[in-house]
């Protein structure tokens, strides 16, 4: 049972709402209801883009905002078959990859254009800069765990991209393979096998960290 | 030493923490007893340990946080003053605007075609006027060029008209 609270104009407040509710009143175009979705989605809707971006915050923003519009768009699309965060997060990652796509091919088309400059840039594929890893300050440590950082963007942007979203849902979205499965559209048998693929893959690239 | 294939699946749930509690017991029998199955395990955590510190946790300030959910309100907002527009449009389907565009086009391109027919003479007459107009003109080069041949033969018109009148004798008698 929800516990609801009763605002100073006399509605419910959409905090206390389950997210049934929240969507029905979204569908309305409920105000409250939109900005409530927007709040209790959005850091998780960011995060998953920014992994999806490969750490292109600037991105992973644009392609949240990007989703959180679509979903609103299609809102009264959805049946309620799935629970909504699922249905939520599919879009997301539709848009993310999508929009992955959109870029590499735009990327493509100018290089065409400027054949000089292809090999001068460094990739667009590259995490931004984060702050060194803990607060050690030992810097035989720091330049170790800048090169681990390194190593484990490189092999998880070699990783095909349903491996890399079913290993980034798993391991940094903390989601179960039935969720995974939801988000992708993919049976769980299918979600299982992209992730034991990821592990073996990125196992032999990071062999030497991990032994150590 | 290498983990037994039989378990491997099993292994793998494990590492992701998606094994089932009824399955849980007899695992942990087996890992007490398998020294390769235990430290396969212990490999495949170090690595999903290693991956997740490895990477940044993101996450949007304050700031971004009011200025995306703020961003997305206004664009939504827009989007659906143009949608009550679009659907308000004398209540026809969005769908069907386009088409209804394209008839009403093609009805005044026709209109205004058959309006021009009315206007402008047809080119049939034009055609007969020009032929009469060059007819005239090889009749009068005609005349031109026979010009010479009209007068002679006027002159001997007038020849005609004074001999057959008798004031010329046709022929003197000789003495």
């Amino acid at each position: 049972m929800t516990i609801r609270e009763v605002n100073s104009k006399g509605k419910d407040s959409p905090i206390s709402l389950k997210d049934e509710e929240l969507v029905a009143r979204a569908r309305e175009n409920d105000q409250w209801a939109t900005e409530e979705f927007i709040s209790r989605y959005q850091q998780k809707a960011y995060a998953i883009a920014y992994y999806l971006c490969s750490g292109d915050s600037e991105e992973a923003q644009d392609l949240t905002q990007e989703a959180f519009l679509k979903a609103f768009r299609n809102i009264k699309k959805f049946r309620g078959n799935s629970s909504f965060y699922t249905w939520f997060y599919r879009i997301v990652v539709n848009t993310c990859l999508d929009g992955r796509r959109r870029r590499r091919r735009r990327e493509r088309i100018f290089s065409l254009w400027k054949p000089g400059q292809r090999e001068e840039e460094p990739s667009q594929e590259v995490f931004e800069e984060q702050p060194d890893m803990g607060e050690d300050n030992n810097p035989m440590a720091v330049l170790s765990g800048k090169q681990l950082t390194r190593e484990v963007r490189k092999a998880l942007m070699f990783l095909p991209e349903r491996q890399r979203v079913a290993f980034q849902l798993k391991v940094f979205q903390g989601m179960s393979i039935r969720e995974i499965a939801h988000v992708m559209g993919s049976a769980e048998g299918t979600v299982k096998s992209h992730l034991f693929r990821a592990t073996h893959s990125l196992r032999t690239v990071l062999k030497d960290w991990v032994v150590r | 030493m290498k983990p037994c294939p039989d378990h491997k699946e099993t292994l793998w749930l494990d590492v992701y923490g998606e094994l089932h509690p009824n399955e849980r017991p007899a695992w942990e029998k087996h890992l007490e007893k398998c020294e390769g199955c235990c430290q396969e395990r212990k490999q495949l955590l170090r690595l999903l340990q290693t991956v997740k510190a490895s990477m940044p946790s993101p996450g949007l300030s304050r700031e971004e946080a009011g200025a995306l959910a703020s961003s997305i309100i206004r664009k939504l907002g827009v989007e659906r003053k143009e949608m009550w527009w679009r659907k308000g449009l004398f209540g026809v389907p969005n769908r069907l605007i386009p088409a209804l565009a394209a008839a009403s086009i093609l009805i005044v391109a026709f209109g205004w075609f058959s309006m021009k027919g009315l206007r402008t003479p047809s080119p049939m007459r034009s055609n007969s006027n020009i032929q009469s107009e060059e007819q005239i003109l090889v009749k009068d080069l005609d005349i031109i060029e026979n010009l010479e041949l009209l007068e002679e033969m006027d002159t001997l018109q007038k020849l005609v008209q004074v001999v057959d009148r008798g004031d010329v004798p046709l022929y003197t008698k000789p003495n």
